[in-house]
């Protein structure tokens, strides 16, 4: 998993890209965590752009529920964009698509 | 013509991601389409983490491609657990009320076709499959 993250349009957009699983998810749920602070402290929005993840296990699942934990006390919204098929799939049959924002783009995900 | 892959490794050793390497290399290798080969790979990923955190000495992975179906077979000689004895979680609940997991079986049991378990000779037993 790579993470990378630029400020944009007001709001922090992070791009992790590989795959998330039990070996990468610790990784991911500390960048995640970190983002979710920088968020806060520059009052923006954290976009996810998810189109470069290749697949997420439950153990990704539980970084993004930590992370909405502690985004909603600092009153950062986190919306997820551009997840591939298989992400949307993982995402509805949780129902965290129902728990977070999904937009079909990151443009639309920093607009919406 | 099938495919065949099986490996044995010491539960709770680190070789597992290695392992899931494997896995994922030849599932390609046997021309699983990547977007299939992505849903089978989380399906992986949640059984053998599992496994190797529920202890045990040695699990063993055998999988078959046949007719554009896979069928897995996960055994390890740990304590009898029976991942699919678990209830669902509830999906409909708010972000401070959902569990900390318990999604992983949820999701192997809604991307497989079928998912079976058995104790068998002292044994887990874990078999799945699904057409792509």
């Amino acid at each position: 998993m790579i993470w990378s993250e630029e400020a944009r349009d007001g709001a922090i957009v992070a791009a992790p890209r590989g795959k998330i699983d039990e070996s990468t998810a610790q990784d991911f749920g500390a960048s995640l965590e970190g983002a979710v602070g920088r968020a806060a402290d520059a009052a923006a929005r954290l976009v996810i752009d998810c189109s470069g993840i290749d697949y997420m296990s439950s153990r990704g699942l539980r970084a993004l529920t930590l992370a909405k934990r502690k985004a909603d006390g600092s009153a950062v919204t986190i919306v997820l964009a551009a997840p591939n098929g298989v992400a949307r799939e993982i995402l509805a049959i949780s129902r965290y698509d129902k728990l977070f924002g999904v937009t079909e783009t990151v443009e639309a995900a920093l607009t919406a | 013509m099938g495919a065949r892959f099986e490996r044995s490794l010491a539960a709770g050793a680190p070789g597992l991601s290695a392992l899931i390497a494997e896995i994922e290399a030849w599932l390609d290798a046997a021309g699983v389409p990547p977007a299939q080969a992505a849903r089978m790979m989380i399906v992986f990923d949640e059984v053998l983490s599992n496994i190797s955190k529920h202890g045990g000495g040695t699990l063993s992975v055998a999988i078959a491609i046949a007719d554009r179906r896979l069928t897995a077979t996960v055994v390890d000689d740990g304590p009898p657990f029976d991942p699919l004895a678990r209830e669902t979680p509830d999906t409909d609940l708010d972000i401070d009320d959902r569990a900390i997991g318990g999604l992983g079986i949820h999701l192997v049991r809604q991307l497989m076709d079928d998912v079976a378990y058995a104790r068998v000779d002292d044994r887990n037993r874990l078999i799945f499959s699904k057409t792509f």
